[in-house]
């Protein structure tokens, strides 16, 4: 179509383009403003991590900080189960992009049992299941983390420079249904670290 | 891409997709294990989905905004289809969505209870409260056994620790030492190795109330009753031990206390998703409805523009055709009405282009036959014009232009008055056809005709043989007359010149010749017989042979002048001064007395080309009969005007001689310039007759009037060549030239 065609055509183009970047704009500044941390300690954070060598094993040390919304708190003492994830990755340094040689994810179910009203971390790899008075305490624990074997020694070549990274955060597709689109847009419910960087050498 | 944005397969896979996607979202919703996973995925894909869709649309309504704004042929009516199609689809849809939304809330709501919330809370403190019964027995029991285990040696502990947890029934005993060391243990698993340590808050509410009881979920071993005391020391240095007991709760106990857990924890659990399961169930239910509007919309679009889109070709195509393009053919839209009228409108553009290929061949073949008509009319030396009804200029050929003298090409168009506007010496010519053609309208009999015209133009005097006649009627219609002219002035001098030529010489003949003889006769009668004869015989004879000769003579003189009349020498053009040769002229009659009351007004005139001798012959003419007309009257004047005409298209000098005698009879004014037509007892009548023809050889025109207040003049007008190359078409010239 021609805005030889027509004027009229060409300047409701303009300003229906007009419009939608004034939108798109509006979007940018609202999805800034729920990004912002609002919350004050709430979310997650890596205070710090170490991988170390062990008998050819590198097993990973770390301290994490779980600060829980009060959302997601009302929800565990409402008997929901969270799932929190702890990421490490290992990538190889190379000049002009790393390579991704090593990826584990760890699994933590943290919930309330309602009878002896305890806060529960469950491993659902191991099946070990600890319990603790308070929301704190169960936090405490679930941020320390000690000696997760990683990868045997073998697996990094001599000589180069890896680097790993670590990051926790809340799974929200582990969440019911119903909560999901809600945690999807409620920075209550987006709980996730920095990712947390360490040199590796061996 | 038009076939993405507004094919109908497409949209309808979209459509299905996200009906589908809604589907499964809805059973994700009720917690289904299937796609419960898939339901973040499932609502990225229908909010996808559903923003293509509102894309689409929107895409639609901008086009037809801009359709409208245009004022595109049949965006009106997509307007108002696509508005009724919305409405009628909205309204039932947004009725449903509010009464849905109300049943599913009400619905959800009604799942809910609180007495069962009540029961539910009652269970589980019945449950704490059995489980606190016996925890008070089993703390009891561990400080006996604390007691107990505080006496017993180091080396002994594991043994004392295994009797007495065999004893009291635990599943495991600890001590435990300062910083949480494991001083002994027993357990009733013996492969367990590591006991179940008590956290950190189990020891500060230890050291606060000397004793710690509670329930436990340890690992896969269900529910247990965890037990911390502070074994009693008896030395009080001695480093603080406690002693953990963990008891395992009856399998019967702990499959109630766990079946009132979970459905205490599953009843929380919905209770606390209530609201969240509302929006969801709102969510996925506005989703549809979205997707219903969404694809109410744009259907709405897709049956207007299916229903617009033979009418817009219709109306384009119509449009087509008034603009001349006959070549339009619509795409065929089905057996239906519209159809139809789609066939007929293509059937009717096939019969126009017919036509119209028809008409070009006959406009071809006419602008052939016009071409050829005009080349036939171009070549002609006789004018034709053709006029309208309305006597306006339709066409004219070249000869037209010549004969008149007048760019007619510039007044095609116009009537054929306005050609005697601008060019004066005309209107005797477009008063004689207006005058003939205002006949012919009244009376059929006159539709043709024919007459001699005489202008006076630029170029001098023209005698045209002018006729008319009607057009041929074309179906019915009159379509105005066609004139005819030729300039016969060259052909009419020669004829006259012939005829007079011819009458000058059997003149001579049949005349003169036998007058010689009778002079002769005479004059030997009188010779032969005055000498016998005496007295009154011989006076008679005398007075009758003179009186024979006389007459003779004169008869002879009469013929001569006829014959100088007749054949006039060849004129010799040149430039002269007419106001010199007025002078000259009346300077011959300086001595004559008659010739005293000459008045000469000479205005400043430009050179003629003339034959001056010629001009002096008339002006002697001229002269000599004003003054004999003079003769009798009481008080004579000759006056003798000179002036210069310029008019648009031509200029003329005019010479006027007048005198104050009797003027001319009126029965003869009209023919005075024929020969032999005299008032003078003495005249020949054959002076004016001369004058009129020199006048009229020069091109000029003369002519007689008498005056009311007495006299008559005599008023010669004679062109003025303004350009050398004009001098050699004067009429004499072309004369020449024929």
């Amino acid at each position: 179509m021609h805005c030889s065609a027509n004027a009229d055509y060409c300047s409701l183009r303009a300003r229906l383009f007009r419009w939608l970047f004034a939108c798109s704009l509006a979007l940018l500044t609202f999805e800034y403003a729920l990004s912002a941390p609002i919350f004050g300690e709430v979310g997650f954070r890596v205070r710090n991590a170490d991988v170390r060598l062990e008998r050819d094993v590198y097993l990973l040390d770390a301290k994490i900080v779980f600060a829980f919304s009060n959302e997601a708190i009302e929800a565990m003492e409402n008997g929901v189960t969270l799932t929190v994830l702890v990421d490490v990755e290992v990538f190889r340094q190379r000049p002009l992009w790393d390579k991704k040689i090593f990826n584990r994810q760890l699994q933590f179910h943290v919930g309330v049992h309602a009878l002896s009203k305890r806060y529960v971390i469950k491993n659902p790899d191991s099946g070990e299941t600890d319990t603790y008075r308070s929301v704190e305490e169960m936090a405490a624990a679930l941020g320390l983390i000690q000696g997760i074997p990683l990868f045997a020694a073998s697996d990094l070549e001599v000589a180069k420079e890896y680097v790993a990274r670590v990051r926790a955060r809340l799974d929200i597709e582990g969440l019911p249904s119903p909560l999901r689109p809600l945690a999807y847009v409620s920075q209550a419910w987006r709980l996730a670290s920095d990712w947390y960087e360490l040199p590796l050498v061996r | 891409m038009k076939k993405i944005t507004t094919g109908i397969g497409p949209i309808l896979g979209l459509v299905v997709l996200l009906l589908v996607s809604l589907k499964l979202m809805s059973d994700a919703t009720e917690n289904s294990t299937r796609f419960g996973e898939l339901y973040s995925v499932l609502l990225l894909i229908n909010a996808l989905g559903l923003v293509t869709l509102g894309g689409l649309v929107g895409w639609n309504l901008f086009r037809l905004i801009g359709q409208v704004r245009a004022r595109r042929a049949g965006a009106g009516l997509t307007v108002r289809m696509v508005a009724m199609f919305v409405i009628l689809s909205v309204t039932p849809v947004l009725v449903v969505y509010y009464f849905s939304l109300q049943f599913l809330h009400s619905g959800i709501d009604s799942w809910f209870d609180v007495r069962i919330e009540r029961a539910l809370d009652d269970a589980l403190e019945l449950s704490r409260t059995a489980l606190e019964s016996r925890m008070r027995e089993l703390l009891k029991q561990t400080q006996l056994v604390a007691t107990d285990l505080s006496m017993v040696v180091p080396d002994k502990l594991p043994g004392a620790l295994e009797d007495a947890r065999r004893l009291s029934g635990a599943a495991e005993l600890s001590i435990i030492g300062p910083n949480g060391r494991i001083i002994a243990s027993s357990n009733i698993d013996p492969t367990a190795i590591v006991p179940a340590s008590p956290d950190d808050s189990i020891i500060v509410q230890l050291r606060q109330s000397g004793n710690y009881i509670g329930l436990d979920p340890i690992g896969d071993t269900g529910l247990h009753v965890r037990v911390v005391v502070t074994l009693p020391e008896d030395v009080p240095s001695q480093e603080t031990r406690i002693l953990q007991a963990l008891f395992p709760v009856t399998e019967r106990m702990s499959s109630l206390a766990d079946s009132v857990q979970s459905a205490y924890a599953k009843y929380r659990e919905l209770a606390y998703l209530r609201n969240p399961l509302k929006v969801s169930f709102t969510l996925t239910l506005s989703l549809v409805l979205l997707l219903s509007l969404l694809a109410a919309v744009w259907a709405a679009f897709y049956s207007a523009r299916r229903m617009v889109a033979p009418l817009r070709d219709l109306v384009q195509g119509t449009r087509a055709v008034a603009e001349g393009d006959y070549e339009t053919q619509l795409p065929r839209s089905g057996k239906n009405e519209v159809g139809f009228l789609v066939e007929s409108f293509n059937q009717m553009t096939r019969r126009l282009r017919n036509a119209r290929d028809e008409t070009r061949r006959s406009q071809v073949q006419l602008e052939e036959q016009r071409a050829y008509l005009e080349a036939v009319l171009s070549r002609l030396s006789t004018g034709v014009i053709t006029l309208d009804l309305d006597r306006r200029f339709v066409t004219v050929n070249h000869a037209a232009q010549q004969i008149l003298g007048v760019n007619l090409q510039s007044h095609l168009g116009y009537e054929l008055e306005s050609v005697a506007e601008s060019h004066i010496h005309l209107r005797p010519f477009t008063e004689s056809v207006a005058l003939h053609l205002q006949d012919a309208a009244s009376d059929d009999n006159l539709a043709e005709w024919r007459e001699q015209l005489i202008l006076f133009g630029a170029s001098g005097r023209q005698v045209l043989m002018c006729s008319g006649a009607p057009l041929p009627v074309v179906d019915g219609r009159n379509h105005g007359n066609v004139l005819v002219f030729d300039d016969i002035t060259t052909l009419m001098e020669a004829q006259r010149s012939a005829a007079w030529s011819e009458v000058a010489r059997r003149l001579a003949h049949e005349i003169k010749n036998p007058l010689t003889p009778i002079q002769l006769s005479a004059e030997r009668l009188r010779h032969k017989y005055l000498r016998k004869l005496t007295g009154k015989d011989a006076d008679g004879l005398d007075r009758l042979t003179r009186t024979i000769v006389q007459q003779v003579e004169a008869m002879k003189e009469m013929v001569n002048t006829f014959s100088d009349y007749a054949r006039m020498p060849r004129m010799v053009p040149e430039r002269c001064d007419v106001n010199e040769l007025i002078s000259d002229v009346i300077e011959l009659y300086r001595g004559d007395k008659a010739a005293q009351h000459v008045e000469l007004h000479l205005s400043e005139l430009p050179q003629v080309h003339a034959d001056p001798g010629r001009l002096r012959q008339i002006l002697h003419n001229l002269i000599k009969n004003a003054i004999e007309a003079n003769e009798g009257v009481a008080s004579p004047s000759v006056a003798i005007e000179t002036r210069c005409v310029r008019e648009t298209a031509r200029s003329y000098i005019e010479i006027r001689v007048r005198d104050s005698g009797p003027g001319f009879q009126k029965d003869v004014l009209q023919r005075v310039f024929e020969p032999y037509v005299t008032t003078k007892p003495k005249g020949n009548g054959l002076g004016l007759a001369i004058v009129k023809r020199i006048v009229e050889e020069h091109g000029g025109v003369v002519s007689a009037e008498n005056h009311e207040d007495g006299g008559a003049s005599v008023v010669i007008q004679l062109p003025i060549a303004t350009r050398i190359a004009d001098i050699g078409d004067t009429p004499a010239s072309r004369r020449e030239a024929v």
